[in-house]
């Protein structure tokens, strides 16, 4: 009686397939990771709204302003110290404008949107002065970013 | 001449390629992007006018009465926000009116309880009934906020008006209250 035991073939698995899966998923989960984003400060909790839409392709030149639940000014650029005073954020707006202006010219940096970012929590007062300072150092176009509903 | 024929005669050799340390390891990336995966919420924007540099209107016409030419105050609404511990308290809703004195109604004025959700859902219902009324109503809105509201509800009532089609600008109304007293 034989059970064909005698032959000495090894079975093995085709493991091809589930290398080809496994790197399937790989490649998901890299395309899908979250990279560090240097202009997006992830502690701060955004409001919510409706209308709220993807940002507009044709606008390129973004400048990302993160205001916490404080009202500070968190830059994403040197130092990360929070900027309290009003004077210190016109400084600050006045030096990402002229380094617009440097990059792009008069009429690139007018083209350049201010992207707010700010606490829920945040007080009307406390954005409105950055919105002002905004408008004073020469920046023309304004959003206010919140998370999708 | 002979051992160049003889190596041609040869059996060519199946390559064995090793799949279980390539597997190994992409299992082992895979875990590492399974564990650090966080999927971000999505992230929109709200577009409205920069507010002047030194007034508190925004690019603008409306509200502040003495100081606008009367011409300009026909292109907006306005919406007054009282607020209290940053919640909205209050809203009055300013349209131009044919005399060129504003009209205000006092929205959600019949309710017995005032808070956030009831003022806005009055405000949807008063700027669904202007819609439906008047085809070349003006399509700005001015919105003139306290100090102390909070962001969120004032993202909340920017939220309303630009569902219902409308641009916004923002004001102080603080600076606005302020102006008027010394006069």
């Amino acid at each position: 009686m034989s059970h064909g035991g005698d032959s000495g073939e090894v079975a093995s698995p085709n493991l091809t397939p589930l290398l080809d899966m496994v790197l399937q998923l790989v490649m998901f989960f890299i395309l899908s990771a979250n990279f560090v984003m240097q202009d997006l400060n992830d502690t701060i909790k955004l409001p919510e709204a409706i209308a709220a839409v993807p940002l507009d392709s044709s606008v390129t030149d973004l400048l990302f302003l993160n205001v916490n639940a404080e009202g500070f000014l968190l830059p994403t650029d040197g130092d990360r110290e929070p900027i309290k005073t009003p004077p210190a954020i016109r400084n600050y707006l006045t030096r990402r404008y002229q380094t617009a202006e440097n990059a792009r010219g008069k009429e690139g940096a007018t083209k350049v949107a201010v992207v707010i970012r700010a606490s829920e929590d945040a007080t009307f007062d406390k954005i409105f002065m950055i919105m002002q300072s905004c408008r004073q150092v020469g920046f023309t176009r304004l959003q206010l970013r919140a998370l999708k509903k | 001449m002979g051992a160049k024929r003889k190596s041609k005669e040869e059996v060519p050799v199946a390559i064995d390629l090793p799949i279980t340390p390539m597997l190994d390891m992409s299992f082992q990336l895979m875990a590492f992007f399974v564990f650090t995966f966080k999927p971000q919420p999505t992230e929109g924007q709200l577009g409205i006018r920069l507010p002047n540099a030194d007034d508190q209107t925004s690019n603008s016409s409306a509200v502040p009465e003495d100081s606008v030419p009367s011409d300009d105050k026909n292109d907006q609404y306005s919406i007054k926000v009282g607020s209290e511990n940053g919640a909205i308290t209050s809203l009055a809703f300013e349209s131009p009116g044919e005399t060129g004195q504003p009209n205000v109604t006092e929205l959600g004025s019949g309710e017995d309880v005032k808070n956030t959700a009831s003022l806005l859902k009055a405000l949807k219902l008063k700027l669904g009934s202007l819609a439906k009324s008047k085809n070349d109503k003006p399509k700005s809105i001015q919105i003139f906020a306290l100090d102390n509201l909070k962001y969120s509800e004032l993202i909340k009532l920017i939220d309303t008006c630009v569902l219902e089609g409308y641009e916004i600008g923002l004001s102080s109304l603080t600076k606005h209250i302020e102006k008027k007293n010394k006069k």
